[in-house]
């Protein structure tokens, strides 16, 4: 009976902490006002573990194709490069005013060239970032494409993101070029 | 007088900081579409890239594209400028 009481009190407290939390209006939401380590750490392994189990069952077709690299490349520069960057630029207004900052793809960050040397990781790596483009991230800047654009454009962005660190600028010039 | 004054110090002061507020201009942050510049290619040695690499077969692509667009429209106008000569001529002949 004791347990039944201490439970019943600890939920009223989380209730009534949970109700101060959201209608006192004290949690800061300011973007320029970094989230604290344990919260940022938290947030982050939510966004992890929900994205590769979401995207775990995803078949990755082949990637090694021009006109895709041709396709993401354009779809790219127009709809992801003014947050995630290209070869050559360091920053923009949306990488350094977002919060968190947006991954930058156009370099090869340790993580990824670990992951390059392995084709499962690489493959497990395009799951997910089929499956963020397509689904976007809540509250985080992130949109949904895949309400707008269908599949075969998506892993097309894919195979573009794969190559991205690789490409020199002038590359990148002539890949997302339109004619 | 003296307010005349004060308004037009305070109108030039606003013209001149809204004028300096132009960097985050929302046209400033739109892309235009660009044409690729596919002079790189020219300069490149392709004999030692790998001929199978899908970037420089997509570099080609595009930038094949780009010349066969070039050469219709030279050749659209050659014939063009040939029909305009050959009616000037018939023209003389009459």
């Amino acid at each position: 009976m004791n347990i039944i009481k201490t439970l019943l009190v600890l939920a009223i407290i989380a209730v009534i902490g949970a109700g101060t939390m959201i209608y006192s209006g004290i949690v800061n939401v300011a973007a320029d006002e970094p989230h604290s380590a344990m919260v940022y750490w938290m947030l982050e392994q939510t966004r992890e573990n929900s994205i590769a189990k979401a995207s775990k069952d995803i078949k990755v077709p082949n990637l090694e194709d021009a006109d895709l690299l041709l396709s993401g490349g354009a779809d790219y520069n127009f709809m992801c490069a003014s947050c995630h960057l290209q070869p050559g630029q360091k920053e923009s207004d949306m990488s350094v005013g977002l919060y968190p900052s947006p991954p930058n793809f156009a370099v090869e960050n340790d993580e990824h060239s670990h992951e390059s040397n392995n084709n499962e990781d690489k493959s497990a790596e395009a799951k997910k970032h089929f499956w963020v483009i397509k689904h976007g991230i809540k509250a985080s800047g992130m949109p949904a494409w895949g309400k707008t654009h269908d599949d075969k454009r998506i892993w097309a962005m894919v195979a573009f993101i794969q190559k991205l660190p690789e490409l020199t600028p002038e590359q990148y010039q002539i890949l997302t070029a339109v004619e | 007088m003296k307010n005349v004054s004060k308004i037009l110090l305070t109108s030039i002061l606003t013209v001149g900081i809204a004028a300096t507020a132009t960097a985050h201009d929302a046209k400033m942050h739109m892309k235009k579409p660009q044409k690729a510049d596919c002079t790189v290619m020219d300069k490149m040695d392709k004999d030692k890239m790998m001929k199978k690499d899908p970037v420089l077969m997509a570099m080609m692509k595009k930038c094949m594209k780009q010349k066969m667009g070039k050469m219709k429209l030279q050749h659209k106008e050659m014939s063009e400028k040939h029909n305009h000569n050959e009616g000037a001529e018939e023209g003389q002949h009459h």
